[in-house]
């Protein structure tokens, strides 16, 4: 379970500093999906960054199951709970769609055929064709990439997943594709989904839709 | 590390770029090592094989025959007490070899004036040297070694080359006749068609017992050890001769015999002198280049790991958005870069090695590869040490 609690951040430069989210306080449960949909530069992307741990709130907490993300060592938070899915520049260049698969299992030491043995079966269950299991992230295209970073999340076993416009450079067929998978990650593996969209029809088939505007929480449907 | 070796087999290029860098780096500092190395064995040969002469002359330097060499200064070079009173410091002998002089004396042979010359070797009288205008024609059984035996024999002129022996009549504080079997005989021009040469030794005794003394026309000898030159003037040269003066000005000697120095002692090293500095000057110079190498090699892991790790930015963010902390994220950098280094390092010495025969310049080695794998470090911290939204800025 993720809590904002009163999250507020500032991007300072030289010259001036600029609100990216003002007071923001939310409650994300597992086994859901949310759609944050919001104008460009809104705070969407920033929101997750805060949850992913890559960022500290200016003010307010970010609790991950009661722990303050501020308090607790990010890069293991992460490394357990958390998985992040960008729009592209997903996967490692130089491995396999099976060895980026594999990746969160061997930096946590699993045994490398046990982890390459999980990594394809979760290739499996995106519906990716065994003959790209071998391939270099250059020889997929856009909507295969994107599932061999949801492979990725389902061999690293996240409760929680955060992806940044990840349709944002696929066709309608594939986007679709990818949200169902984004959507059976939620309601079948339990885990708490937020994309960051900008696509209507993301939101549509979302279990929660938040929009903010300015910094701010306007919207809940 | 994840994957490392599938990673680094995956780009050769870049890995090879690494290898050769590093070979490079090592190759160059070994090569020069061994520039080094080289002008130092040129060094030794050179101190271990040049002769280097030392000679008795006047005070200006410009005469180093015909003196009147006292025996005193005889037994600095032969140490033998018959030449004259022997001198507590008198270690000549440790410092100096092939001792080359001359002596001589005047000498009646049936009624007619010759003059008795006694040499160490054929050397020492210039007349007979390589060049000097002189031949001599040996009798069956002798030759040039003879001179640095103790025979009673002569060489005589051309003129007296029908004589089997000579009899010398040597008028002194007593008057001592020897009888010299003639063993060779002397053509040639020149002043000197009236003079007998024979051995050092012979003519010693014979001026020995007609004079209780000897005087040596001239002394020189070689160094033993080219080394110990300097060691030599101040312990033993300087305490009985001048250094050369082209003003030929009298020094004060200081002790009872002399007021002031009689002799100089020139020493003809300049040769050796100009051949070891310029050598000198070769090694410094492959020197200065190997420290100038160890320094680059920091600048050299500097850029490499600037080139590197701007390559690999998003595969870094990426790492550690996934959860790797950024000390790994720079351990598995750093565990790469090591890996080729070594490799580099290691080709470029197996290759020298192999190639020049001479054991590596470790230390100066271990430098540079601490260098490069410090400036490669420096790379990598100034990538991955950036705040988080920073390093992660290429992939969110």
């Amino acid at each position: 379970m993720i809590v904002l609690e009163n999250v507020s951040y500032t991007y300072s430069d030289k010259s001036r500093k600029t609100d990216a989210l003002r007071g923001v306080s939310y409650t994300f449960e597992e086994g859901r999906l949310y759609a944050i949909m919001g104008v460009s530069g809104s705070g969407k992307s920033t929101l997750l960054s805060l949850i992913a741990g890559l960022r500290t709130p200016t003010v307010g907490r970010v609790l991950i199951d009661g722990e303050d993300t501020a308090e607790i060592d990010a890069c293991r938070l992460r490394r357990d709970k958390i998985s992040v899915i960008y729009q592209e520049l997903n996967l490692f260049p130089l491995l396999t769609a099976e060895e980026n698969a594999a990746y969160p299992l061997t930096i946590k030491r699993t045994p490398r055929k046990e982890a390459e043995k999980r990594a394809r079966a979760c290739l499996e269950r995106v519906e990716l064709k065994p003959e790209l299991f071998g391939a270099l992230p250059k020889k997929l295209s856009g909507g295969e990439q994107q599932r061999v970073a949801i492979a990725r999340t389902l061999a690293a076993g996240s409760k929680i997943v955060l992806a940044d416009e990840p349709t944002g450079s696929l066709d309608k067929k594939n986007g679709d594709n990818i949200v169902e998978i984004l959507q059976r990650l939620a309601h079948e593996e339990k885990a708490c989904v937020i994309v960051v969209t900008h696509d209507p029809s993301v939101a549509q088939r979302a279990d929660e839709t938040l929009t903010i505007v300015d910094g701010t929480i306007e919207e809940k449907q | 590390m994840p994957y490392l070796i599938t990673r680094m087999r995956r780009r050769p290029m870049r890995c090879l770029l690494s290898i050769i860098c590093a070979a490079a780096v090592c190759g160059a500092i070994f090569g020069l090592f061994a520039g080094e190395r080289s002008m130092d064995k040129s060094i030794d040969a050179v101190y271990a094989e040049l002769p280097v002469k030392c000679a008795i002359t006047n005070l200006r330097g410009t005469r180093s025959e015909g003196l009147n060499i006292p025996g005193w200064a005889v037994n600095l070079f032969f140490q033998d007490e018959r030449y004259g009173p022997s001198h507590p410091e008198t270690i000549f002998l440790g410092y100096i070899k092939e001792v080359s002089a001359q002596t001589s004396i005047q000498a009646l042979i049936a009624q007619k004036p010759y003059t008795l010359v006694g040499l160490t070797d054929r050397g020492a009288a210039r007349e007979l040297a390589d060049g000097g205008g002189r031949i001599i024609v040996w009798r069956e059984g002798y030759d040039e070694s003879f001179f640095s035996g103790d025979e009673s024999g002569c060489v005589v002129p051309n003129g007296l080359s029908q004589l089997e022996s000579v009899t010398v009549e040597v008028a002194g504080v007593e008057t001592v006749t020897a009888e010299l079997r003639v063993i060779g005989t002397y053509f040639g021009t020149g002043d000197k068609a009236n003079t007998i040469y024979c051995t050092w030794e012979a003519v010693c005794d014979i001026e020995l017992n007609a004079n209780h003394g000897i005087t040596a026309s001239s002394l020189s000898a070689v160094f033993s050890d080219n080394r110990r030159i300097d060691e030599f003037w101040e312990k033993c040269g300087s305490k009985y001769f001048a250094f050369v003066d082209p003003e030929g000005v009298p020094q004060e000697w200081g002790v009872t015999m002399y007021r002031y120095y009689p002799f100089a002692l020139a020493i003809y090293d300049d040769t050796l002198k100009s051949t070891v500095a310029s050598l000198e000057q070769s090694k410094i110079t492959f020197m200065i280049f190997g420290d100038i190498m160890t320094a680059l090699a920091l600048v050299f892991g500097f850029l490499l790991g600037e080139l590197i790790t701007k390559a690999r930015e998003q595969e870094l963010a990426l790492q550690y958005i996934l959860g790797l902390t950024k000390s790994r994220v720079i351990a598995e950098v750093m565990a790469e870069q090591l890996t080729l280094s070594l490799l580099g390092f290691g080709l470029a010495i197996g290759l020298l090695f192999a190639a020049i025969g001479i054991s590596p310049p470790w230390l100066k080695i271990a430098i540079a590869a601490a260098a490069q794998i410090i400036g490669f470090l420096i790379a990598a911290l100034r990538a991955v040490g950036k705040k988080s939204p920073e390093l992660t800025k290429g992939v969110e």
